[in-house]
């Protein structure tokens, strides 16, 4: 039995039942996105500010995220730090929080985060009373300098952005998950399966955002809960430490005496 | 007069309010963050605060993303 209570998922203070976040890009329509919340149980979503389109008749997607679910606004589109910080402020102006999750990209190809703006925005947002998820490229030292800065979790990529590949950058978060224990560890981008999202979770990490695996699949709310249980199973997995030890030769499972033929 | 709305060269009428763009351009004042000249215009104001020639108006929202 999980027990929740003894695995408690802090950030920023406020401690969480779910440690499956996601996005709400991509959702062919809002209510789709709504009930894809609802099935993923998830307690956080990230959300993207743009300007309005004039002349469009856009939809209000906060009305279609339910009571009580943590809204982060990401800072995508933004090249460097003075842009993120920016876009932080104009969404907790306006009175949507102070929880952010920072994204600075000038890739437009690989969609790779700016490591070093990406430092400089945390730190700046950090001291000026947010709670910061920076998303990075995986890298052990950039990672402290994260901690150092502020940030209240870290958000190691798995892959690319949308790729759908998984956990390419295993090993670096693997060294990211024994070092760092100050703030969470939450893989994001890439994740495209309940594997990789088991996976992430049994190398330790603390929480998975995914969001194009859900948003694209053919059954988008069935695909939210498959990553919530898998998210779920790989924690179990790993507080129970399970299946650590590999070896290269079968143990039988079964006595080994009291054979009928001895 | 001019304004500068979202980027581009808005003509609207002389002595409007926030409130008054927002429903000649047809947005649902719900969801929009409206930012004039670089500050965040806090929506309690809207009825009150006028639009001046030549003001640098971002109409924004949020919107899905990852």
């Amino acid at each position: 039995m999980e027990n929740r209570i003894n695995d408690e998922f802090i950030i920023g203070g406020r401690s969480f039942h779910s440690r499956f976040l996601l996005g709400t890009g991509k959702f062919g329509n809002k209510q789709v996105m709504r009930e894809a919340i609802i099935a993923s149980q998830t307690e956080i979503v990230t959300v993207a500010l743009r300007r309005i389109d004039t002349q469009k008749n856009p939809e209000n997607i906060v009305s279609f995220i339910p009571d009580g679910v943590v809204l982060m606004v990401n800072t995508s589109g933004a090249h460097n730090a003075k842009e993120a910080i920016r876009i932080a402020k104009i969404a907790r102006e306006a009175g949507y929080g102070d929880w952010v999750k920072i994204e600075v990209i000038n890739d437009a190809k690989y969609l790779l985060p700016d490591n070093e703006e990406t430092l400089k925005a945390t730190e700046a947002l950090a001291n000026d009373g947010f709670i910061v998820l920076p998303y990075f490229h995986p890298d052990l030292y950039f990672a402290r300098s994260l901690v150092a800065a502020g940030a209240a979790a870290i958000m190691p990529l798995g892959s690319l952005i949308g790729s759908n590949q998984g956990l390419k950058m295993e090993m670096i978060i693997t060294v990211i998950v024994e070092e760092i224990t100050e703030v969470p560890i939450i893989v994001d981008a890439g994740i495209g399966s309940a594997t990789d999202a088991a996976r992430a979770m049994e190398i330790g990490a603390d929480a998975v955002l995914a969001n194009t695996a859900v948003a694209i699949a053919e059954n988008p709310v069935m695909m939210a809960r498959s990553l919530a249980l898998a998210v779920s199973a790989g924690r179990m997995g790993f507080l129970a430490k399970g299946g650590r030890t590999s070896m290269m030769r079968a143990q039988a499972s079964s006595p080994l005496d009291g054979l009928l033929n001895g | 007069m001019t304004i500068i709305l979202n980027g581009i060269t808005t003509e609207i009428p002389c002595q409007i309010t926030i409130k008054e763009m927002l429903s000649l351009q047809e947005i649902d004042a719900k969801l929009a963050i409206v930012e004039i000249n670089e500050k965040i215009i806090n929506r309690n104001l809207w009825q009150e605060t006028l639009l001046c020639k030549g003001d640098k108006v971002e109409l924004m929202s949020l919107v899905g993303g990852g």
